[in-house]
């Protein structure tokens, strides 16, 4: 299908990959669904897209509410006819007073909405799509995991939790979706330089931090990142919008890191 | 367009993926250096680049062999410049035999054309990337990287050593922002055996087709749940991602092209 006639939904469209993600499906010819918790966060960037000359729409979503999720998608369908590509790019870095932190003091309420954006939120709108690209019997959907889904860190247990368990999801729904064709990948950010790593710490957007991150740092990125920068997020766009494309109709359950080689293996 | 003045080395590139690859950076508007073992199969891929309105030209090499090598890279440098992309897809497949039978002869050909071959062309074609500052390196690996294989051990031995060879480069030229990535085609539909001199595996092409789509005791005992096999031009694809200014952040990875055959 050509680029330009494609619909794709976005989640968590108001900033860094998300919002990255965004500009560059419309920049293709998609027309872009923005979803964000933050509805009026999203006015500037729809206003962006439009002038540009893209479609665009927005829609206030929470993804832990299975309800909204649901008619979130429909609502898109309905508007527009289809559902090509669904990007899950919501989540959240900490939640309450003790996310980040001892994984024996989390407290149950914030280890519940951790997994209720990260995890939750990511199944229910693969969920609602799914139905419509089974009908279509072609679409794309991709995942934000990360880094910390797969390499343990200190005090961001509830974190990479949801995250290893976007891992695996994706690769148990493109599983059940290779039948119809649908294609379930994720991309897995290193360090990226976006609003949610300085809301990862408690010292908030401190300077040195990006260059301990860079450098490693026992304490949360062990090993550094081989490249010497931190990942923008156009660098994990793009590779969104490869997974999302016509060309990577063979490329499914896959989990595509990008973090200049944070991850050794 | 995205190649535009780059030039791309790509082993292998007389058939199959590499040929794919070949004609896809040259559509987008890179000069493509074409190598293969083969003088009639890397001119049939040069001269369907030009009918194209591509530009390319064709480059004879044995690169298991580390002369053939060094004399080759010295004439794509010639011709097009230093090389900004390298593409180590060339690769030879094996008969069916176990790992228990294989003899030291046939261990050390898939070794040295699977594996050597990379690093030969890569020491040859790296000291041009640092000294512009900037590079990447394509790898094919394969899904036996990450799955034994029944029928073919040495081969898949071989694949898996390419993928640490892409890590441990990825490793050493992070610092000079010279990226280094696989892909890993699952069952691609290319003419692999029969350029290695190697007989079809027993039955009917058919037959075959359908072991490897469902899966089949006697090769991967998954199928691809995607129900069809690859083609060169996904493989191509994913390849020229990897190769692109967009993918600056990517590296030490394989991306596997199999239609989920290497995640089950």
């Amino acid at each position: 299908m050509a680029v330009r006639e494609r619909v794709a939904v976005i989640t968590g469209a108001a900033s860094g990959i998300g919002r990255a993600t965004a500009l560059g499906l419309s920049r293709q010819g998609a027309r872009v669904a923005l979803c964000d918790l933050n509805a009026a966060a999203l006015d500037g960037l729809a206003e962006t897209i439009q002038r540009a000359g893209g479609q665009t729409r927005v829609v206030p979503l929470d993804v832990a509410d299975q309800a909204q999720a649901s008619s979130a998608m429909e609502g898109v369908v309905q508007a527009w006819g289809r559902l090509d590509v669904l990007v899950n790019a919501a989540g959240i870095a900490r939640a309450g007073q003790t996310s980040r932190g001892p994984a024996g003091a989390i407290a149950e309420a914030d280890w519940d909405r951790i997994m209720q954006v990260n995890l939750l939120g990511t199944v229910y709108c693969a969920q609602a799509a799914a139905r419509q690209m089974i009908r279509q019997r072609s679409g794309r959907i991709v995942n934000i995991a990360s880094i910390a889904g797969a390499v343990p860190r200190l005090n961001a247990a509830a974190y990479g939790v949801s995250k290893a368990g976007v891992r695996m999801f994706t690769k148990c729904l493109a599983l059940e979706l290779a039948q119809y064709g649908v294609t379930v990948n994720a991309v897995a950010p290193g360090p990226t330089d976006t609003p949610m790593l300085g809301r990862s710490r408690e010292d908030g957007d401190d300077p040195q931090l990006r260059e301990q991150m860079i450098l490693g740092m026992p304490e949360i990125f062990r090993l550094g990142v081989p490249l010497g920068k931190l990942g923008t997020p156009e660098d994990v766009a793009s590779a969104i919008l490869y997974l999302a494309s016509d060309e990577a109709h063979h490329v499914t359950g896959v989990i595509f890191n990008v973090d200049g080689m944070a991850q050794l293996s | 367009m995205p190649f535009t003045n780059k030039t791309v080395l790509i082993t292998g590139a007389g058939s199959g993926i590499g040929r794919a690859a070949a004609e896809t950076f040259a559509r987008q508007g890179a000069q493509v250096a074409v190598a293969d073992v083969s003088q009639r199969n890397a001119d049939d891929t040069v001269q369907a680049i030009r009918q194209a309105g591509g530009q390319a030209t064709a480059f004879v090499a044995d690169v298991s062999q580390r002369s053939q090598v060094d004399t080759m890279v010295d004439a794509v440098q010639q011709t097009y410049g230093s090389v900004h992309i390298l593409v180590n897809n060339a690769g030879i497949a094996l008969p069916s035999m176990s790992l228990l039978d294989v003899d030291a002869a046939t261990w050390e050909r898939v070794l040295q054309v699977n594996l050597k071959s990379m690093l030969f062309c890569c020491q040859a074609v790296i000291p041009q990337m640092i000294a512009v500052g900037s590079g990447r390196i394509v790898n094919t690996a394969s899904t036996a990287a990450k799955i034994p294989r029944w029928d073919i051990g040495p081969y898949c031995v071989s694949k898996a050593a390419v993928l640490h060879f892409t890590r441990c480069l990825a490793m050493e030229l992070a610092q000079h922002q010279i990226t280094v990535n696989a892909v890993g085609p699952g069952a691609t539909v290319t003419n692999l055996r029969q350029n290695s001199g190697v007989p079809e595996a027993p039955g009917t092409a058919e037959a075959r087709r359908e072991g490897q789509l469902k899966g089949d005791m006697a090769i991967f005992r998954i199928g691809v749940p995607l129900g069809r096999l690859g083609g060169p031009q996904d493989q191509a694809n994913a390849i020229v991602f990897l190769a692109s200014d967009e993918a600056s952040y990517i590296s030490g990875q394989c991306l596997y092209v199999d239609g989920l055959q290497s995640q089950c």
